[in-house]
């Protein structure tokens, strides 16, 4: 059985090794991502994105909370503000437990909790798709390609703390 | 002081805020978000312009006034910076940069290297001491780890001794070389005993040993991040004494409480706040020394700078013996600006908040130091800053009083742990610092006394108004019976007090406060957090906010009416008798109100009559199957928008994914039943 320190290993293993590689290869032609699983569905979360990838191990919960706020989690001794990456996309979360936690690089202070990594994919970036925004949900999703015959979304992170600032924001001053 | 010395401090003081300045102007530049920005390159403006003209450098004062009288009309209108006045401004800046490279002495660096001064003490960069606080953190954890492994070997001692008593019993009915065999492995296991409870406590000394030493580094780590007081009195005193030679005023500065230690990223903005404060006492509060000795005064005005630790906050006074603030002058000006609408009855404690408002002042005339009233506006910036206060109080003729109160954010500070048992939270302990403690007691449920502004309890001889615990969180209170009893603290700070309601009292820890990430939003009442042993973040109470928001925290509190009763209705649907009633206990226990269906027929008609906030629905029933109630509701106008939880047996993939298919907004597993979890769904989806 896999466990979750097998898995991150394996997940830490996967983006060394693409570091390593960098050098060789064309670093304009591809994207790197992580495949992950949310509500049942693949999605994927560009490398650049990401600071790193933790398991959850507690996460505690805020008063006043906005809809998808789990609450705060302790990353290496930095609090994080960690938000269901599921419930912001419109899934009406089906008790999926929440395993990892994927640090945003822009903001460290805020995390996307997610239910299941896949692992590591190097894909061409000339076979990302953009996908049309057409709701407020969709804004989080910006393309989608195809993958050894499956189908991934592509989550924009950036788009992600932008929603949950307005979120936050939107309860004003204290 | 020595005319080197003021060069050398104006030199360093200049520096700072040339780079303040660039990095607000670059911001601006870069199109960030520009909400009080004008107001900040206002004040860098100003105090660059005062400190040129103290250290005689007119050029980069007047680069600083021309910056300072265009952000001023800026300010006034409440207008942003044009794209070409930030170029300008940074060319300006760039001009003052090379103003001030031109004013270095040379070798200043290689000279620094060979005093002893500088052997004695580094430099360090704040974001290199967040990275060690990071990495003393995760080997606390580790070592936590530690000892909790060590305890695993404990629990193998005790079951190597239950198998040799096992295996005693077992020789006793054996002989022969079954016998010998038994007694063999029974002086294995022992061997293995031994050797394991040598391990076990080696393992143990060495963890704790471990644990300790890191404490201390982790104390000494926190310290790093704490500086004195009193490394801001020179720049004070230099202040104080400039602008007396600047007016013609003698004055006398002591100071007081420079061992108080506050947090690096604190002190800066209160040493920028409290200089503005020390030129505004000096100017506008200390008389001319021929009028002090009419008054029967000494003839030096004396200044207090005057630091004072309570709890987790700091208090910086700027105390002077000046005549004190003139009411009439505020008056008159608070009219002019239309900030009081009716000056009848305007009285010093009117003036006392008046002062503060934004570029206020009631100099006649700009002077080079603090003419434009921005002192005190600059103070009530510190504290909004960092979520503090700014106080001002004054006796005509007598002197003024310029406080400013700051948390010690980083400091550790005593808090108490306090418990919330309610269901629906799994990391219920929450921290209240203490100094706002006045006292604990416990008291019966059905000692607390209702009225109509709210419930209350008796501490002493005061009637205090009761807060439960669980309202500050909002969380599920917990059901309570006559006789259970509430472990009550005492709340005190306005000169109000409070009775917060909780469901146990832990130990007092010292806990270092964390801000919370901007990501989290300004929850109500939670001042930070703080990490505990293993790493869980634990929530530190705003009890000061609590507080002044007791009103509206009282109502329907201690649960004789709970707030969640107040919600729509919960409709459960389920064909067995046993699970409807186990989730009607659990649901009533936290407070809802339950109606129960047993097939989703019933149920529907159930709900074409009432309005219901939540169906929890089993899946396979008799009739109508859970899947197709989900499915059916969502079809339907009336109901689509009262969330579905399925609750079932079936635990399949597939069967998840139908349920969320259907439509159902969570989908729970008997087999993996967690009542605090199913409360927390209910909760989240009540909303």
């Amino acid at each position: 059985m896999t466990t979750d320190g097998d898995r991150l290993a394996a997940l830490r293993r996967e983006f060394d090794e693409s570091f390593a590689r960098a050098a060789a290869a064309a670093a304009g032609d591809s994207e790197r991502l992580v495949a992950v699983r949310l509500g049942g569905d693949r999605f994927a979360l560009r490398v650049a994105e990401i600071a790193s990838v933790h398991p959850i191990t507690a996460i505690t919960r805020l008063p006043g909370a906005p809809r998808g706020q789990l609450g705060i989690v302790n990353v290496r001794g930095q609090l994080a503000a960690v938000y269901d990456a599921a419930t912001l996309l419109g899934y009406t979360s089906a008790g999926e437990p929440h395993r990892w936690c994927a640090l945003c690089a822009e903001d460290r202070g805020m995390g996307l909790a997610i239910g299941a990594v896949e692992g590591y994919l190097r894909v061409e970036r000339a076979s990302l798709r953009a996908i049309a925004a057409e709701d407020e949900t969709n804004r989080l999703l910006t393309h989608a390609f195809e993958h050894e015959g499956r189908v991934y979304r592509v989550l924009d992170v950036s788009a992600f703390r932008a929603a949950v600032a307005e979120l936050v924001g939107a309860r004003g001053p204290r | 002081m020595s005319d080197k010395d003021l060069q050398s401090y104006f030199r360093a003081e200049a520096r700072e805020i040339s780079d303040g300045l660039s990095r607000a102007l670059l911001a601006l530049a870069r199109g960030e978000p520009s909400d009080g920005a004008v107001r900040e390159l206002f004040r860098l403006a100003h105090t660059l312009k005062g400190a040129a003209r103290i250290a005689s450098r007119p050029m980069i004062g007047d680069l600083a006034e021309t910056m300072e009288d265009v952000l001023a009309v800026h300010r006034e209108a409440e207008t942003e910076l044009s794209a070409q006045e930030i170029d300008e401004f940074l060319r300006l800046v760039d001009v003052i940069d090379g103003e001030l490279r031109a004013l270095e002495p040379a070798k200043e660096h290689a000279k620094a290297a060979t005093t002893g001064e500088a052997l004695e003490s580094v430099r360090i960069d704040l974001q290199e001491l967040d990275r060690l606080t990071e990495a003393v953190f995760e080997a606390r954890v580790q070592a936590a780890s530690l000892r909790s492994s060590a305890g695993g070997i404990g629990a193998l001692v005790d079951d190597a001794q239950r198998t040799i008593r096992d295996l005693a019993g077992d020789a006793e009915r054996r002989s022969g070389a079954a016998l010998r065999s038994v007694e063999r492995a029974r002086a294995a296991v022992d061997e293995l005993r031994k050797a394991l409870a040598v391990t076990e406590s080696q393992l143990t000394a060495r963890a704790d040993a471990l644990w300790r030493e890191l404490e201390r580094v982790r104390s000494q780590t926190d310290r790093l991040r704490m500086v004195p007081a009193e490394s801001i009195f020179d720049a004070l005193e230099r202040a104080a004494h400039e602008a007396a030679h600047a007016t013609g005023h003698a004055i006398a500065l002591t100071t007081a409480g420079g061992r108080v230690r506050v947090d690096r990223h604190v002190l800066p903005t209160v040493r920028d706040a409290l200089i503005h404060a020390v030129r505004n006492a000096v100017d506008h509060g200390i008389e001319p020394p021929d009028v002090r000795v009419a008054a029967g005064k000494p003839r030096n005005g004396r200044i207090t700078i005057r630091v004072a630790r309570t709890g987790n906050r700091v208090t910086f006074s700027c105390i002077d013996d000046g005549r004190g603030l003139d009411v009439d002058a505020v008056r008159r000006a608070a009219v002019d600006r239309g900030l009081v609408p009716d000056p009848d009855g305007f009285g010093v404690e009117d003036a006392a908040r008046v002062v503060f408002a934004p570029g206020f002042t009631t100099a006649p005339q700009v002077t080079p130091l603090s003419g434009r009233g921005v002192g005190l506006d600059v103070v009530r910036a510190a504290a909004e800053r960092f979520d503090g206060e700014a106080r001002l109080s004054s006796e005509p003729g007598r002197g003024t009083e310029v406080s400013l109160l700051v948390p010690v954010t980083l400091a550790s500070v005593p808090a108490l742990t306090v418990r919330h048992a309610g269901p629906g939270l799994e990391h219920a302990h929450v921290l209240v610092p203490l100094d706002i403690v006045a006292g604990t007691v416990g008291v019966r449920h059905d000692a607390i006394v209702r009225s109509p502004n709210g419930d209350l309890v008796r501490y002493g001889d005061e009637m205090l108004t009761f807060v439960p615990l669980s309202r500050v969180l909002g969380a599920v209170p917990s059901p309570r019976a006559p006789e259970d009893r509430w472990s009550v603290v005492i709340l005190r700070a306005h000169g109000q007090s409070v009775a917060l309601g909780a469901d146990g009292l832990g130990a007092i820890l010292e806990v270092v406060v964390r801000a919370l990430p901007a990501a989290a939003g300004r929850p109500p009442f939670v001042l930070g957090a703080s990490l505990d042993i293993e790493g869980v973040p634990r929530l530190i109470l705003d009890a000061r906010a609590i507080v002044s928001a007791a009103r509206s925290l009282v109502g329907a509190t201690s649960g004789a009416a709970p707030a969640a009763t107040r919600r729509a209705p919960i409709l459960v649907v389920d064909d067995s008798l046993t699970t409807r009633m186990l989730e009607q206990s659990i649901l009533g226990s936290a407070g809802y109100e339950v109606d129960l269906a047993c097939s989703a027929e019933e149920a529907l008609e159930k709900a074409a009559a009432r309005r219901y906030g939540l169906f929890i629905v089993d899946v396979e029933m008799p009739g109508m199957n859970g899947f197709d109630f989900t499915a059916t509701t969502r079809r339907d106008a009336r109901l689509r928008e009262v969330p579905v939880i399925l609750v079932t047996s079936l635990a399949s993939d597939a069967e998840r994914r139908r349920g969320a298919q259907c439509g159902a907004a969570a989908y729970i597993v008997k087999g993996e039943f967690d009542q605090r979890v199913f409360l927390r769904r209910v909760e989240e989806l009540l909303g």
